[in-house]
């Protein structure tokens, strides 16, 4: 197991590298604004651009300046005119020249609070809406809640948050129950923030929550004509514990493999719409300006960490697979 | 071509916004043959909705107010800030040597300068006598000194602090060319030495010039870069590239970004997420600095990207007001009908936007088919996709309302004599005939050389202007491929790079830098301006004549003049019909009903030193 | 201990209603099981003998599904039982195993986890008991080092081994009854004899009765006591295992018998195979289910025989209106020309 591990580590170092690279050529393949005369302003002249795009590292080669970036990631860097940096040192923004990690980090929070929340949220409710469509396949409960999740499936998340705010937050909603826009900015301690992640988690999860339902229903009727679940009725157990422990047991090893990408994806901006519906300050809003603003480093940094946490969750959740399933262990 | 079932889309819904629009807040005549009933119509809605620029009698001290913005500043550093939304926090924090009060149209107010500057007889010399009783903030604690705008103004030139206005309009400073070198050659070495201007003492500043632009200079160091700069706490800063002292700037004015007051590193400031303003303890109100600076704490939020949701939010709210987004139309509507008094209010921009025409290539290097453009224009219609009539009166020249030159070159009607800008809601007969003198004996365009490249925004409102010109270009039998793309690619890799230039560039427009001619007129009509990169000639105009005027203008020194001079440059560059004019934008602000906001004029934006809570 | 049978069923229906139409997969099956004494169920794949036999546990109760007739155990209805007086029943007085042993342990627990749920159902021990219990069963059915194996995965064990477990987790509580749905069919031929051979030593030392069901004669020849032959959801012959093996009375148990493989033959030798396809059980034949495939169906065939004894000896029951006298003579004809042994 351990130099499984360690195989899959050298694997995604190397990943990560090839991602970086790929992020390089599409943003000078494909066109973006000239980082250099956005920040020069409008009336520069052309020298003051040369100037600017000498200081930002742009009248270099690609090549050269990918070695530069790669050399900065991962090993103390000595850039002209500044400090050295340590390791793992994703450059400056274009836009605002802060430090791309910093600013990273101090998005996480946000983002993470909203991610995991949001699956807290989508759990509680796949999982019983699930089980219970799955137990009373074709009654009209159950075609009720299918109908439902699909309308919340095909739902664009910034719709629903839209109509999610107009109903119900507290400054401009109809009935004034939840925190608006820009809470979660002017909360002052954690209790405030959970606040004013409701709305979101709840717009978040909502599609999510019926995706997920939706497969755990699936699963469950598709393991519930199993003959082992057949065996467990034979042996006398009580119709509960056959779909707790024995039904359930399986159809949710594919559930959790499905969990640690969305966590993953997630986590790495995916959550671009909900975030910019609600302001909130993570790493989804901070891809949306780095984007609008042709920002390379942040753009390249928050590619980075994306695909760090999706490589490091998939091998977190092949590593629970394999917990979940003993026959995949041995290989 | 692909789109124009959804043309038509936007358009009913532009004109039916238009219409909802032009229900409220204006008497409805929308009898718009001659221009005056429109600008009646919208002189009438200017008036209901006036900036207030005046804080009321009452006005209480203390508060905090919230300042919702879609994104960030585009410095934070102010000897690079270049953005009326950035000059909202830097008139509040930062004493410059002459700033804008509300009212002030013309001209500034002395600030950081005792009185207005003296200009020698010859007007080579400009000397500023600075007050001795303004402190920086801490960790810096001491009083400013004429080196220390000296040095704000050379710092202005290295690369590492990208302030894209000073090397233009100081360019005849003496000994300037070579300390722009000597900064671009050492562009870690520190702040270059200007040779003519000098700080003989503490409260004395000289500015020595090659020629007689002073007005231009004085209008410039109206602009932030004259906020003063503490060399000793600088230097190590700006030895870096870019330079580190915007994150760690100190103020002079009477609030200040919070920061460490040891290290002065901010600590207020979260790039596109928080600006927050505490009050400079070391500032003293004063008969010589006119900001009251009611309120006590002030917190820009950014990152409310959608403008609809922000909008309602601030009506709705309590102590908040809009920062750096125009209100969208609907909440301009919701405003104007449901909200209260003098929740929006309505205040020219000082700028102008218009559809670009290249004159250097075909067929637009024919006067005669740019022409037929402009009159086959409904200029009405181009207005009404920025959200209808409350969003500003159609241009009909390139001086914005409320500004120097704007009523001598003709005022909201514009110049009478040019046949083509007679009816802005177009003439298309007059068109047909401009096309056949142009050689299309059809009145419409025939031939290959009737293809035309547009290159415009990917989103509204640019997207929607973008696509009536299309359409209007197509009447007059043009074939229009309109490739979209977002606004600074448009900016950075067509528009602005005559090289790449399209034939059409619908989204353009220009944004004064302070209240002269020269700012609106010399970057965006002076051949000699036509630069490879970033330019911002887009109709790429080279004319002799209007060269050599505005080049002669920016030499007066004398205001009416000079005021005079530039109008007449206005009307000569009207007659080369080198764009679509269409609107000249009113800016639209919101606020809370318990603000009490003040509306800056220059700025057009609230000001922050000015505006209070409501008792 | 009574002489009275241990389950009997009578005229047994499992209708399904599907979409297709309704399915009878059970059409008219009546047994009767003594204690101690093994009944071998014969017939074809679709012929009805899983769905009788789950129906005996209610393993096949669905909302689509119709069940009529009855099935008595030592005096109690099961048709009509219900939740914790059925669940006392199953694997504790009847126990029943499946064909595929890989597929019916569940593939996440370990072996002994699921043997020792099978004890605590019905046992009020605690996990240590429980576990030593399971040891124990594993040792019975032949399992070596049982300690070990105790902590192992459905998936670690051989095909054969797996059936015993199958089969030791059944007695876990000593049924009455083992159902044994074609256990040996996904083994090997060695394999196949050794389960049989357990299952029968198991039934002699514990007393238990066995139900085993198979589409191969052979395997009941060797054990089972009687023999009942199922055909497209009935059973169309029920007797001892002698009197069906040596006095067949129905044609359908002719043809099996006639294709079966017998060491006796000449190698080269063809086997009689029964002509044409069993129905669907949608669209079943009206009267006797065979008689579109029975090479002597006549006009009286179209109505549905009663399961009767008609030749034969008595207790002797088979579903076929041929007099006896005219099934003498068409029998030597359909098993070949090896006839049959006398006993």
């Amino acid at each position: 197991m351990a130099r499984y591990i360690i195989r899959r580590l050298l694997w995604s170092v190397l990943l990560l590298g090839i991602v970086s690279a790929v992020v390089f050529v599409l943003f000078y393949v494909f066109p973006s604004a000239d980082p250099a005369q956005l920040r020069a302003g409008r009336q520069a002249n052309a020298d003051q651009i040369a100037a600017i795009r000498e200081s930002l590292g742009l009248d270099q080669s690609i090549l050269t300046q990918f070695w530069i970036y790669i050399k900065g990631v991962f090993t103390p860097l000595d850039l002209p005119g500044t400090d050295s940096h340590g390791p793992l040192y994703f450059g400056r923004s274009y836009q605002s020249n802060a430090d791309v990690k910093d600013v990273i980090f101090s998005d996480l929070p946000a983002t993470g609070l909203l991610v995991f929340g949001a699956v807290v949220v989508w759990l509680a409710v796949a999982f019983p809406v699930g089980i219970i469509s799955a137990i009373r396949q074709r009654t009209l409960l159950d075609r009720s809640t299918m109908i439902t999740t699909l309308i919340f499936i095909s739902a664009p998340v910034f719709w629903l948050g839209l109509v999610a705010l107009y109903l119900f937050s507290k400054d401009v909603g109809v009935f004034p129950i939840f925190p608006g826009i820009g809470s979660y900015s002017q909360a002052d301690d954690f209790l405030g923030r959970v606040g004013s992640m409701l709305l979101p988690w709840a717009v978040l999860a909502a599609a999510t929550a019926a995706i997920y339902a939706r497969y755990l229903r699936s699963q469950m009727i598709d393991v519930m004509e199993e003959d082992y679940i057949r065996t467990a009725r034979a042996k006398g157990l009580p119709e509960r514990r056959v779909i707790a422990r024995h039904v359930l047991r399986s159809a949710v090893t594919p559930i959790v493999t499905l969990l640690g990408l969305d966590v993953a994806v997630l986590l790495a901006g995916n959550a671009i719409l909900t975030e910019t519906v609600f302001n909130i300050p993570g790493v989804g809003a901070e891809t949306f300006n780095a984007i609008k603003r042709s920002d390379l480093p942040m753009i390249q940094g928050i590619t980075l960490f994306g695909a760090f946490f999706i490589v490091t969750l998939n091998l977190l959740v092949d590593i629970a697979y394999a917990y979940l399933d003993p026959r995949v262990r041995y290989r | 071509m692909r789109q124009r079932l959804l043309q038509i889309v936007i358009l009913g819904t532009a004109v039916v916004a238009a219409v909802a629009l032009a229900a409220c807040g204006s008497d409805g005549s929308s009898d718009s043959s001659s221009e005056s009933a429109d600008a009646g119509a919208t002189d009438a809605a200017q008036e209901e909705f006036a900036a207030p620029t005046v804080p009321p009698e009452d006005a209480q001290e203390g508060g905090e107010l919230t300042v919702i913005a879609a994104s960030d500043v585009d410095y934070i550093d102010p000897g690079a800030s270049y953005y009326q939304f950035s000059y909202m926090v830097t008139s509040a924090t930062q004493s410059t040597l002459v700033g804008w009060a509300p009212e002030d149209v013309e001209l500034p107010t002395p600030l950081l300068a005792d009185s207005e500057p003296e200009v020698s007889e010859d007007g080579l010399t400009v000397t500023y006598t600075i007050r001795d009783d303004v402190m920086y903030s801490p960790p810096v604690d001491r009083a400013v000194v004429a080196a220390d705008v000296k040095y704000a103004i050379e710092r202005s030139l290295l690369p590492g602090v990208p302030n894209g206005y000073t090397q233009t309009y100081l360019a005849d400073v003496t000994g300037i060319d070579k300390a722009i070198k000597e900064a671009q050659d050492n562009a870690t070495g520190g702040a270059p030495d200007i040779s003519g201007i000098t700080a003989p003492d503490d409260t004395t500043l000289e500015i020595q010039l090659d020629d007689t632009s002073s007005i231009g200079v004085i209008g410039a160091l109206s602009l932030p870069v004259s906020a003063p700069v503490p060399p000793e706490y600088a230097e190590e800063f700006d030895a870096e590239n870019p330079s580190t002292y915007g994150e760690n700037g100190v103020s002079t004015g009477p609030y200040m970004i919070e920061n460490d007051p040891q290290t002065g590193e901010l600590t207020g400031y979260t790039p596109n997420k928080e600006i927050h303003l505490v009050r400079n303890p070391n500032w003293e109100a004063s008969a010589a600095d006119f900001r009251p600076a009611y309120l006590d704490e002030i917190t820009i939020q950014e990152g409310f990207a959608d403008t609809v949701s922000a909008s309602k939010k601030v009506l709705a709210g309590n102590g908040l007001v809009n920062g750096d987004f125009t209100t969208p139309p609907s909440a301009i509507k919701q405003a104007a009908t449901e909200g209260e008094p003098g929740q929006l209010t309505l205040t020219p921009s000082g700028g102008n936007r218009y559809i670009a025409l290249n004159t250097q290539i075909a067929p637009f290097d024919d006067p005669d088919v740019r022409k037929a453009v402009i009159a086959n224009a409904n200029r009405v219609d181009l207005r009404n996709t920025r959200g209808g009539e409350l969003t500003g009166p159609v241009m009909s020249h390139v001086l914005p309302p409320e500004f120097p030159g704007h009523d001598e070159a003709g005022g909201l009607e514009g110049p009478a004599e040019l046949d083509y800008l007679a009816n802005p809601e177009g003439d298309p007969d007059l068109a047909a005939e401009y096309m056949k003198k142009a050689g299309f004996d059809s009145g419409k365009c025939e031939g290959s050389v009737c293809e035309l490249n547009m290159v415009g925004d990917d989103s509204p409102p640019g997207s929607d202007t973008a696509a009536v010109a299309e359409n209007q270009l197509e009447e007059l039998g043009f074939d229009v491929n309109y490739q979209k793309v977002t606004h600074d690619i448009m900016y950075t890799r067509f528009c602005s790079v005559p090289d790449n230039a399209p034939q059409v560039c619908p989204n353009v427009g220009w944004l004064k830098d302070f209240n002269d001619g020269q700012s609106m007129i010399d970057p965006t009509f002076n051949g000699d301006n036509v630069v490879p990169e970033n330019n911002s000639n887009w109709p790429q105009l080279d004319v002799p004549e209007i060269n050599d005027a505005i080049n002669e203008a920016k030499l007066i020194d004398d205001l009416d003049e000079r005021n005079q001079a530039w109008a007449d440059v206005d009307a000569m560059i009207m007659e080369q019909a080198a764009f679509i004019p269409y609107i000249w934008d009113d800016q639209a602000n919101i606020q809370s009903a318990d603000v009490a906001g003040v509306i800056n004029k220059f700025n057009a934006n609230w000001d922050l030193a000015y505006t209070s809570l409501k008792p | 201990m009574s002489d009275a049978p241990l389950l009997q069923m009578e005229d047994l229906r499992v209708h399904f209603d599907t979409d297709e139409g309704i399915v009878k997969a059970v059409d008219g099956v009546s047994l009767v099981v003594n204690r101690g004494e093994m009944l071998g169920i014969v017939g074809e794949s679709g012929s009805g003998k899983s769905v009788a036999n789950m129906t005996i546990l209610g393993l096949t109760r669905a909302s689509n599904a119709s069940i009529s007739g009855r099935i008595s155990f030592e005096g109690k209805e099961l048709t009509t039982m219900e939740g914790e007086e059925l669940r006392a029943i199953r694997g504790n007085e009847i126990s029943m195993i499946f064909q595929d042993p890989l597929s019916s342990l569940h593939p996440f627990y370990k072996v002994g986890r699921q043997l020792v749920e099978a004890v605590r159902v019905h046992q009020d021990v605690s996990k240590e008991a429980a576990l030593a219990r399971s040891i124990e069963l594993l040792g019975l059915v032949g399992i070596p080092d049982p300690e070990r194996r105790v902590g192992e995965y459905p998936h670690e064990f051989s095909g054969g081994m797996r059936q015993r477990v199958m089969i030791a987790m059944a007695l876990t509580n000593d049924p009455k009854l083992l159902i044994a749905d074609e256990p040996t069919t996904a083994l090997d031929v060695t394999t196949q004899a050794q389960i049989l051979k357990l299952i029968e030593r198991l039934r002699q030392e514990f007393g238990m009765a066995v139900i085993m069901i198979t589409h191969d004669l052979g395997v009941v020849a060797e054990v089972a006591d009687r023999v009942m032959v199922m055909y497209a959801g009935r059973g169309v012959e029920s007797g001892t295992l002698e009197q069906v093996f040596y006095d067949p009375q129905h044609p359908y148990t002719w043809g099996l018998l006639g294709s079966l493989t017998r060491i006796d033959r000449p190698r080269t030798a063809r086997l009689a195979q029964i002509a044409g396809q069993p129905p669907s059980l949608i669209s079943l034949p009206e009267g006797c289910h065979f008689r579109n495939r029975c090479p002597h169906s006549f006009a009286k065939c179209t109505s549905t025989p009663p399961l009767e004894q008609r030749g034969g000896e008595p207790g002797h029951t088979d579903r076929c209106w041929l007099d006896p006298e005219r099934k003498q003579a068409l029998r030597v004809v359909s098993t070949g020309e090896f006839g049959l042994e006398a006993a």
